[in-house]
């Protein structure tokens, strides 16, 4: 019998650009919680917050672009 | 009216043709010319995927496909098949009409499974990955 083949979604560059960032986050986010936080932790949390979110007004402005034309 | 020509169904129309006669010779006048339209329907042959549509993330799916005729009869065919979901495509041998394989995901979403062969229409799936 022939071996099953296994169909396996790649992660875009994107994704895990995404995945480091909330891993990062998530990190910075427990140190906080255990009193630990440096001024350039929160300074580092910020810079990637900001990043994320321009990160997602872009792809919608780009599907915004696609839905239009 | 449908009608089966090689691997195909072909939906069978009559249409009057505009302003151009014929005469008949049964009725001794004439009357509209008619012109037998065929246009595709389908093909003769389709591929299904069956299985779960939801999962989670990295758990494998088993999803089988099935060869079947266009009014949805079994088919004990062999053929090669080709899965795609988001650009990743792997192929799929069918054996009596049958084949297998597993669908993993690492990120959660929304996908849609496209099974294709050549002169059959496709079968189409869409699994839902939970985180």
């Amino acid at each position: 019998m022939s071996k099953k083949p296994v169909l396996r979604i790649e992660k875009t560059e994107i994704e895990t650009q995404i995945e480091q960032q909330k891993a990062v986050l998530k990190a910075l986010d427990e140190k906080a919680k255990g009193g630990e936080i440096t001024l350039k932790d929160v300074y580092e949390q910020n810079k990637l917050i900001i990043e994320m979110l321009q990160e997602m007004l872009q792809e919608k402005g780009i599907t915004r672009a696609e839905k239009a034309r | 009216m449908l009608e089966q020509i090689g691997d195909a169904i072909y939906k069978v129309e009559e249409v009057e043709s505009a302003g151009r006669v014929v005469f008949d010779e049964k009725a001794g006048g004439y009357k509209p010319f008619v012109h037998v339209v065929r246009t595709h329907h389908c093909f003769a042959r389709k591929l299904v995927i069956e299985g779960n549509t939801s999962t989670t993330i990295n758990t494998p799916l088993t999803l089988t496909v099935r060869l079947l005729d266009w009014e949805g009869n079994p088919l004990d065919e062999s053929l090669e098949a080709r899965i795609a979901a988001r650009g990743n495509t792997v192929t799929l041998q069918l054996e009596n009409g049958v084949g297998e394989l597993d669908f993993v995901s690492p990120i959660a979403g929304t996908f849609k499974i496209e099974a294709q062969a050549d002169r059959c229409d496709e079968g189409l799936l869409e699994v839902v990955v939970n985180e």
